[in-house]
């Protein structure tokens, strides 16, 4: 085998340009995924939609459950209510955002006044310097009845955005 | 390569067909959630993620653990083995879980796929390991024709695709390593041997208990008369020193396991499921191997040509018959005593995937054995090749669900038989 001029063998060029070629792709990929826009869809920790007997949606919580709102967004209003009128208390609903606390929201005796009234808790947003279009909501859900699980209803959240 | 490029074809596509709903579900969870509690939620007594019920699962109780009613403590049913060897694929969905600002809760997208893979990489990682194990005792042809039947005429390929962070594919690859290491330490016991020998054997603890047994490999290898045995011990006594040594490895590698048994429940060795245990007045010896239920040989028929093999193997592979079917032998008579002597749902009797790479030996003996007599070797080439098909077919019919995942009738098996759609 030859050598191209230079004194590189073309077996150290074609893994010279691989590699070139493998951490081209390596950063851009890791570009793409530090802010991936598909994220604006992505709900983990919550059972599907549902609609109550009044026509409006909610989701159930399980123990732990995110979302994501637009960056730029100011304001966020959460509707939670307990719907099972079981007496553990206090129900709480611990809120972060990009895993920093954000509010605890603490739910009324289920029983009193009513479990299928909403709890509505309008949130500001703490503007921080992010890159990215999207920040993470985490919920923390805590309702535990005799060792089984039970969750909370979260109705449609609404985002406030400039 | 060929294995790993059909198999990351063959996962990808059972998630975007959604032909299953997560790779870390059912058993997997109880294996892997070691992870979650104790590197997301830095918590390794299960309580947080006890409290955040229920590792992504829409139910109402804690997924694979349970509180031990001596100690009130959570205890996972299943050993930490799993865990460890998942641990470099759970790292790297944690840290691209970190730079794209997803939930890092050990259950989110990431960790789902990257982890989920872990089976995947084990299985290739193991057919590797089996390759180079027998290139060196039988010509190129006859082992490629053993990877392929034993990788798809097997439940092998499903449980590193499909149930791919259930333990077996993870077993697959220890038991054949621990083969071939045996075979370097016995010609020649280097410390780097040993001390590989020896982190495989507690491995092989730590992922199962029961297989333990496959642990006699090491003293039986080679041998095939009484003879051959004493003088395999006299050697062992004459290696006293690096055999304490490699024991005492593998206990430094089994110890964590004991100490969280000892901390949950206040005892050193503990039966962690709470539904059952051994009972030597229920015994499934014939369902364990032939019945339509989850019989080994009526699911994969093609382990039959290894039983032949274990008459017709010659030399090295002779050498590894008494191992195999003493081991094979007591692990039958456990699996057929245990409570769910089926093992629940599953492809085959997924109880004996992990001691394929010994069955491969046998059929790789037959192959090499009927190679050698031409009128034979187109008659066993267009058998293995049927029953290769068969065991795809079936493997699919499981995928899409016309096959049960469990308590499959003949009624039922004759139905659906060769039913693609």
């Amino acid at each position: 085998m030859g050598t191209v001029p230079g004194g590189v063998s073309p077996r150290a060029l074609i893994r010279g340009v691989v590699l070139a070629l493998g951490a081209i792709v390596v950063a851009a990929a890791a570009i793409y995924l530090h802010d991936p826009p598909w994220v604006a869809t992505l709900t983990t920790g919550f059972r599907p939609w549902a609609v109550d007997g009044r026509g409006e949606r909610f989701r159930w919580t399980m123990g732990r459950g995110s979302f994501f709102v637009p960056s730029d967004a100011t304001a966020m209003t959460l509707k939670v209510r307990s719907h099972k009128p079981f007496p553990p208390n206090p129900i709480t609903v611990d809120v972060r955002v990009d895993d920093r606390p954000l509010t605890v929201i603490t739910l009324p005796d289920p029983r009193h006044p009513d479990p299928d009234d909403w709890v509505v808790v309008q949130l500001p947003l703490p503007r921080g310097h992010t890159s990215r279009h999207f920040r993470r909501v985490d919920l923390r859900v805590r309702h535990w009845l005799d060792g089984y699980y039970l969750g909370v209803h979260l109705g449609e959240v609404v985002v406030e955005r400039p | 390569m060929a294995v790993a490029a059909i198999g990351l074809a063959a996962y990808a596509s059972i998630y975007w067909c959604q032909l299953n709903d997560r790779p870390i579900r059912s058993d997997g969870v109880s294996y892997y959630e070691y992870l979650p509690a104790w590197i997301a939620d830095g918590d390794p007594t299960f309580e947080t993620l006890a409290r955040d019920c229920c590792a992504g699962y829409d139910v109402e109780q804690p997924v694979g653990i349970h509180r031990w009613p001596e100690t009130g403590r959570w205890l996972d049913v299943h050993p930490i083995g799993v865990a460890v060897l998942m641990l470099p694929f759970f790292l790297a969905a944690h840290a691209l879980t970190w730079w794209s600002n997803l939930p890092p809760d050990g259950f989110s997208p990431y960790y789902q796929y990257i982890v989920g893979a872990a089976g995947l990489a084990y299985l290739v990682a193991g057919l590797a390991v089996l390759k180079r194990l027998l290139c060196r005792h039988f010509s190129d042809a006859i082992v490629l024709a053993t990877l392929v039947v034993i990788t798809f005429g097997t439940n092998l390929f499903h449980y590193g695709v499909f149930d791919s962070t259930f333990s077996h594919a993870f077993s697959f690859f220890l038991v054949t390593s621990l083969v071939l290491l045996t075979e370097h330490w016995w010609a020649q016991p280097t410390w780097r041997t040993s001390i590989a020998l020896a982190c495989v054997a507690g491995l092989i603890v730590l992922v199962r208990h029961t297989n333990g047994l496959f642990l006699l490999v090491v003293p039986l290898y080679g041998v095939s008369r009484w003879s051959e045995l004493v003088s395999n011990v006299r050697r062992l006594a004459e290696r006293w020193r690096i055999v304490a040594a490699m024991a005492l490895i593998a206990a430094m590698c089994v110890l964590p396991q004991l100490l969280i048994y000892k901390w949950a429940t206040g005892h050193w060795i503990v039966n962690a499921y709470p539904e059952g245990s051994f009972s030597l007045g229920s015994s499934h010896v014939v369902a364990t191997l032939f019945s339509t239920e989850r019989g080994l040989f009526f699911w994969s028929p093609l382990l039959l040509l290894a039983v032949v093999g274990l008459f017709v193997a010659r030399q090295w592979a002779r050498g590894l018959a008494a191992a195999t079917v003493i081991t094979l032998a007591v692990d039958t008579f456990l699996m057929a005593h245990w409570f769910m002597w089926d093992l629940g749902a599953g492809y085959g009797h997924r109880g004996y995937t992990d001691a394929l790479g010994l069955f491969a030996i046998f059929i790789a003996s037959f192959f090499d054995w009927s190679a050698r007599r031409p009128w034979l070797a187109r008659g066993v080439a267009l058998v293995a090749a049927l029953l290769v098909a068969l065991s795809i077919v079936q493997m699919w019919q499981y995928w899409v669900g016309i096959m049960p995942n469990e308590n499959t009738t003949w009624a039922q098996y004759r139905a659906a038989f060769l039913r693609v759609r």
